[in-house]
C-alpha cells in the first residue's frame, strides 16, 4: 500500500496543493500574486517529484496506474509546461482579469487530470483523468468574464468536448463488452484471442474518434481554431501546451498497450487522420489573420505529424511520436507564451500585424519567437526539424511514401505562415503609435522565454538527451 | 591538431558570430572583431590547404563522433578535393564581405548583420565538409535562416517578397531531398554518405531519388527554369548578401551534384543527362539574351550568373554522352565545370562588389543613371574592366579556363552542343562589355558623377584580392585543378565506371 502511494506522489501532491490553494487563495485578496507564485511552485515541485521518482513497470492500486519511463517523462514535461504557462500569463491575468485565482486552481486540476491520463493502465482511470482535464479546461475558458466570443468559445468547447467524451466512452464500453476487462493488458490478451470481433472493431472506431477529437486531428478539429482565438490568451496558452501531451499519452497507452493487435485497422485510420490534419492545418493556417487562430491550425498540422510517427506501430514509431509531442510542447508553450507575455500590457497581441517591428521594440522576445517559429517550420538546427524528420522516416519505413511526400510538401506551405510572422517582426517598421511604449513583459517571463528558445535550440543540437528516454519508454 | 581543422572552420565563425551579437551597438568594435574572426577562419583554411594531400581522393581531416546514437547519426566530417577549393572560396569571400560590408551597411545594428554573415560562413563550410547525410541536411537548411534575414532585414525596397521567395523556393527544393536521404539510409543501414555509393537501387527508385536531388540542387545552382528566385534575391540583397549568394551558395548546387546526385544515382543521371544538357544550354543562351536587356546592373549580373552556372551543369552532365560516344574528355568536362564554379565565385562576387561601390556613392543600380565614371574613378574603372573581361571569358582570365575546357570537351558529345555553348562567349562579351561601356565610358551624365571619390584603401583591398585571383587562375589554373583532380576522377569512377 505504501508502495502504491509512493508511486502516485506527484499526483497526490498536486491534489493537496490544488485543494489547499482553492481555500487559502480566498484569503489572499490583497496579495494575489501569492496565488500565482504558490501555484507555479506547486507545479514545479510536482515536476521535480515526477522526475525524481524512480520509474518502474510495476503497476499500482490493483493495476490501475503505473509510473513507468513514459509516464515520468510526460508528467515532467507537462508539469513544467503548465508551470511555464503560469509564469508567462501572470502579468496578463493581473492586468486583464479578476477571476484569476480560479484560473490557477483549475490549471492545477487540469494538469492533475493529464497526469492521470498518461499513467493510466485502465480505461476507467483514463476516462476519469480525461474528464478532469476537459472540465477544468472548459471552466478555464468560461470563467474569464469578458467578450461574448469567450462564452461562444466555451460553449463550443463544452458541447463538442462532451460529445467526444461520450463517443469515447461508448467505444470504451464496447471494448469492455468484447473483452470483459477494463485493464489495458487484459484487453490486449482478449483481443489477441478473438481478433475479428465485430464489437471490438466498432469499439475501436469510436475510441479512435474520441482520441482524434482530444488530440485535435482533422476531421475532428473544428473546436481548435475557435477555442484558440476565442479564449483569453492565457487560457489558449494553457490549452495549447500540457493537454496535448496528455492526449498523446492517451493515444499511446490505448493503441500500444490495449489495442496492439488491431494495428492492421488503426494504422490506416491514423494515416487518414494524419493526412487530413497535415493538409488542412497547413493550408488553412495560411489565410489566418489572427495569430492565435493561425497557431490553432498549425497545431492541427503538428498533431498530424505526430500521428505519422505512430503509423509504423513499432516501438521506435511510438518513441519518435513521443519525441514529437515533447518537442511540440516546447515550441507551442514558448510561442503562445510569448504572445501572452506581450499581451500583458493591456493590448492583446491578436492580429498578426501587431507583431510589426517587434524586433526593435522587444529584441529578445522577437529573437526567441524567431527561433521557436523556425523550429515549428522544421528548419534545422532546431528541435522541430528532428521531430519532423524522425516521423517522416517512420512513415517511409511503414511504406507510406505518398503520405510522406504530401507531408513535406504541406510543410513547405506551412513554412510560409511562420515566415509571415518573422517578416512582421523583423522586416516591417514599428508603427508610430507603438513607439516608445513600455515593455509589457516581466523580467521573469522574459527570462523564461529565453530559456524556452534555448531549449528548442539545445534539443536540436543534442536531441539524444530526450530521445533516449522516449526510446526507453516503449519496449515491446 | 590538423585533424580538428575542419571542425574549427565550422565552429570558429559560428561561435564567434553568435558572440558578436553581444556587441550590438558598438559599431567599431563589432567590425574589428568580425574581421578578426573572418581572418582567423581564412588562415585556418590556408593551413588546411597546406596540409592537404592532393594525390588522393580519400577524405582528409576526418572526424567521426557519435551524435544521435539512437538513430545512427554521426558528426562525421572530412574534406576532399571537391570540397577544399570551395572552402577556401568561402573563407575568402566572407573575409572580403566583412571588409566591405560595414561601409555599405545602412545605419543600424551592424553587429547583427556581421554575425549573420559569420554564422553563414560556418554553416557553408559545414555543407562542404559533412559526410553524414543528416549532418549535411542540417547545415544545408540552417543556411537559409541567416541568408533569409540578411535579405529581409538589410535588403532593398522589395526585400520582403524577395526574401520569402528565396526561402520558400529553396526550402521546397530541398525537402524532397530529405525524403531521398531517409530512403537511402534505410536501404544502406547508415547515414554515411559513402555508404550510399554503390547501393543496388531499382530503376524507379533511382529515378525518384535523382529527381529529388536534382530539384534541390537545380534550384540552388540555379538551372533554367527554376532560377526565378535568383534575380530577385540578388537585386534586393545587400551587397554582402549578393556576394555570398553568387560566390558560394550557387556553388552548393554543383557540389551537391558531384557529391550526391551523380555517384548515388548514376544510371538515372545518365538517362536524364540529355534533358539536363538541354536545360543547361537554354540557361547559357536564353538567359544570356535576357541579361542583355536588363536595365539594372545587379539584375544583369544575376542573370549572367545563371548563364555562367549553365557551364557548370553542362560540364557535369555532358560526361554521360561523352562516355557513351567512347570519348576520353569526360574528366576535362568535369574539370571545366568545376573550375567554372571557382572562377565564377571570384568574378561575380567582384562584379557585385563593384556595383556595391557605385551604389554606395550614387544610390542607384540603374545603368541609365551612370556614364563617364572613368573620369572620376580611374582605379575603379580599371579593376571593373578586368572583371568585365573575365566575365566575358577573355583568355588570360579565370573566366576563360572553365568555359574553354567545357566547350572543348563538349565536342565529343556532339558538335552542336559545343557550338551552342560557344555562343555564350559572344553573348557574355555582349552584355558585360555593353554594360561596362555605358556605365564607365561616355559623357559624364551628371554633376554627381564628376565628384565621385575613387576607391578607398579598404575597397581597393576588397576588389584587389579577387582581381589577383582572376588573373592568377587565368594564367595558371593548375593549383585548383590539381586539388580537385583526384576527387573528380573518383566521381567519374563512381558515376561512369572509370577505372
Amino acid at each position: 500500500m505504501m508502495d502504491d502511494i509512493a508511486r502516485v506522489a506527484p499526483e497526490l501532491f498536486l491534489l493537496l496543493a490544488g485543494s489547499s490553494l482553492l481555500v487559502v487563495s480566498g484569503y489572499w485578496k490583497r496579495q494575489q500574486q501569492l496565488t500565482a507564485i504558490a501555484a507555479t511552485l506547486a507545479l514545479a515541485m510536482a515536476a521535480v517529484m515526477a522526475w525524481m521518482l524512480p520509474p518502474s513497470a510495476e503497476p499500482a492500486f490493483a493495476n490501475s496506474l503505473v509510473h513507468d519511463t513514459m509516464a515520468a517523462v510526460l508528467k515532467t514535461a507537462m508539469l513544467l509546461a503548465a508551470a511555464a504557462a503560469f509564469v508567462y500569463s501572470e502579468r496578463h491575468l493581473r492586468v486583464h482579469d479578476r477571476n484569476r485565482r480560479e484560473h490557477y486552481v483549475l490549471g492545477i486540476f487540469a494538469t492533475l487530470g493529464g497526469c492521470l491520463m498518461v499513467s493510466a493502465q485502465n480505461m476507467l482511470v483514463m476516462y476519469t483523468g480525461l474528464e478532469l482535464l476537459s472540465l477544468s479546461l472548459i471552466s478555464m475558458v468560461a470563467v474569464h468574464k469578458g467578450h461574448h466570443i469567450r462564452l461562444e468559445a466555451a460553449m463550443k468547447y463544452f458541447t463538442l468536448s462532451a460529445m467526444a467524451s461520450g463517443v469515447l466512452l461508448y467505444g470504451m464500453s464496447m471494448l469492455y463488452g468484447a473483452s470483459g476487462s477494463l485493464q489495458f493488458s487484459q484487453i490486449a490478451d482478449a483481443i489477441q484471442h478473438s481478433p475479428d470481433n465485430g464489437i471490438t472493431m466498432l469499439g475501436l472506431v469510436f475510441t479512435m474518434a474520441g482520441i482524434a477529437f482530444k488530440i485535435g486531428a482533422a476531421p475532428f478539429h473544428a473546436w481548435i481554431p475557435d477555442v484558440y482565438e476565442g479564449a483569453p490568451t492565457p487560457v489558449t496558452l494553457f490549452v495549447g501546451s500540457a493537454p496535448k501531451i496528455a492526449a498523446f499519452g492517451m493515444a499511446a497507452r490505448m493503441l500500444a498497450e490495449a489495442l496492439p493487435h488491431l494495428q492492421h485497422m488503426w494504422v490506416p485510420m491514423l494515416a487518414l487522420l494524419a493526412g487530413f490534419s497535415i493538409l488542412l492545418g497547413n493550408l488553412a493556417a495560411i489565410m489566418q489573420k489572427d495569430i492565435r487562430r493561425m497557431l490553432g491550425y498549425s497545431t492541427i498540422a503538428h498533431m498530424g505529424f505526430m500521428l505519422l510517427g505512430m503509423m509504423s506501430a513499432s516501438a521506435q514509431g511510438f518513441a519518435v511520436a513521443m519525441f514529437y509531442a515533447v518537442a511540440y510542447l516546447v515550441m507551442s508553450t514558448g510561442a503562445l507564451g510569448i504572445i501572452t507575455m506581450l499581451g500583458g500590457g493591456g493590448r492583446e497581441m491578436g492580429d498578426i500585424k501587431d507583431f510589426r517591428g517587434l524586433s526593435s521594440r522587444q529584441p529578445l522576445a522577437a529573437l526567441c519567437m524567431l527561433i521557436l517559429l523556425f523550429s515549428m517550420a522544421g528548419i534545422p538546427p532546431f528541435v522541430g526539424f528532428w521531430a519532423k524528420w524522425m516521423v517522416l522516416a517512420e512513415a517511409l519505413q511503414a511504406g507510406y511514401v505518398k503520405l510522406a511526400v504530401l507531408a513535406v510538401a504541406a510543410s513547405v506551405a506551412g513554412a510560409f505562415y511562420y515566415l509571415r510572422i518573422i517578416r512582421m517582426m523583423y522586416f516591417e517598421q514599428l508603427p508610430q503609435e507603438l513607439q516608445g511604449q513600455q515593455s509589457p513583459a516581466t523580467p521573469v517571463a522574459l527570462t523564461l522565454a529565453a530559456a524556452n528558445a534555448a531549449a528548442a535550440l539545445a534539443l536540436g543540437i543534442v536531441p539524444e538527451s530526450v530521445l533516449h528516454l522516449c526510446i526507453a519508454s516503449f519496449t515491446f | 591538431m590538423t585533424q580538428l581543422l575542419a571542425s574549427m572552420l565550422i565552429w570558429v565563425p559560428i561561435i564567434g558570430g553568435a558572440a558578436l551579437l553581444a556587441l550590438s551597438g558598438k559599431r567599431q568594435l563589432a567590425e574589428i572583431m568580425a574581421i578578426a574572426i573572418a581572418a582567423v577562419s581564412f588562415i585556418l583554411s590556408v593551413v588546411m590547404w597546406l596540409n592537404f594531400d592532393a594525390g588522393t581522393h580519400a577524405m582528409q581531416f576526418v572526424q567521426k563522433l557519435p551524435w544521435v546514437e539512437s538513430l545512427g547519426v554521426n558528426y562525421h566530417i572530412g574534406v576532399d578535393g571537391v570540397a577544399l577549393p570551395l572552402i577556401l572560396l568561402t573563407t575568402i569571400s566572407t573575409l572580403l564581405v566583412t571588409l566591405l560590408v560595414p561601409k555599405l551597411l545602412t545605419p543600424g545594428n551592424n553587429a547583427a548583420c556581421l554575425s549573420a554573415f559569420l554564422i553563414l560562413e560556418g554553416l557553408m563550410v559545414g555543407v562542404f565538409t559533412a559526410l553524414d547525410a543528416i549532418l549535411f541536411y542540417v547545415f544545408w537548411e540552417a543556411m537559409l535562416i541567416p541568408m533569409f534575414l540578411i535579405i529581409g532585414v538589410w535588403g532593398g525596397q522589395a526585400r520582403v517578397r524577395a526574401a520569402i521567395k528565396f526561402f520558400l523556393y529553396t526550402f521546397l527544393g530541398s525537402v524532397f531531398m530529405l525524403l531521398a536521404l531517409i530512403y537511402l539510409a534505410q536501404q544502406a543501414g547508415s547515414y554515411d554518405i559513402s555508404d550510399f555509393y554503390g547501393l543496388e537501387l531499382g530503376g524507379a527508385a533511382q529515378s525518384l531519388i535523382f529527381i529529388a536531388f536534382i530539384l534541390a540542387f537545380a534550384v540552388k545552382i540555379p538551372m533554367w527554369p527554376v532560377h526565378t528566385w535568383l534575380p530577385e534575391a540578388h537585386v534586393e540583397a545587400p551587397v554582402g548578401g549578393s556576394v555570398i549568394l553568387a560566390a558560394i551558395m550557387l556553388k552548393m548546387g554543383g557540389y551537391g551534384l558531384l557529391r550526391f546526385a551523380l555517384p548515388i544515382a548514376p544510371e538515372a543521371a545518365a538517362s536524364f543527362a540529355w534533358p539536363l544538357i538541354i536545360l543547361s544550354l537554354i540557361a547559357i543562351v536564353y538567359i544570356g539574351l535576357v541579361a542583355l536587356i536588363q536595365p539594372d546592373m545587379k539584375k544583369l549580373i544575376a542573370y549572367s550568373s545563371v548563364a555562367h552556372m549553365g557551364f557548370t551543369t553542362l560540364g557535369i552532365f555532358v560526361i554521360f554522352p561523352i562516355t557513351a560516344n567512347g570519348g576520353s574528355s569526360a574528366l576535362q568536362a568535369m574539370q571545366g565545370g568545376y573550375f567554372q564554379m571557382i572562377s565564377h565565385g571570384f568574378i561575380s562576387a567582384a562584379l557585385f562588389m563593384c556595383v556595391g561601390v557605385m551604389y554606395d556613392r550614387i544610390h542607384s543600380r540603374q545603368i541609365a543613371d551612370y556614364g563617364g565614371v572613368v573620369n572620376s574613378m580611374p582605379i575603379f574603372a580599371a579593376l571593373t574592366m578586368l572583371f568585365a573581361m573575365a566575365n566575358a571569358g577573355l583568355p588570360g582570365t579565370a573566366g576563360f579556363v572553365g568555359e574553354f575546357l567545357v566547350i572543348i570537351a563538349a565536342y565529343q558529345a556532339g558538335f552542336h552542343v559545343a557550338l551552342i555553348a560557344g555562343l555564350a562567349l559572344i553573348l557574355g562579351a555582349g552584355y558585360t562589355l555593353w554594360m561596362y561601356s555605358r556605365v564607365i565610358f561616355g559623357d559624364v551624365v551628371k554633376e554627381q558623377i564628376r565628384q565621385l571619390a575613387d576607391l578607398s584603401p579598404r575597397e581597393c583591398l576588397a576588389l584587389g584580392v579577387p582581381a589577383v585571383a582572376v588573373l592568377v587562375f587565368g594564367i595558371w589554373p593548375q593549383p585548383v585543378l590539381e586539388m580537385a583532380n583526384a576527387s573528380l576522377h573518383n566521381v567519374l569512377r563512381l558515376t561512369v565506371g572509370w577505372s
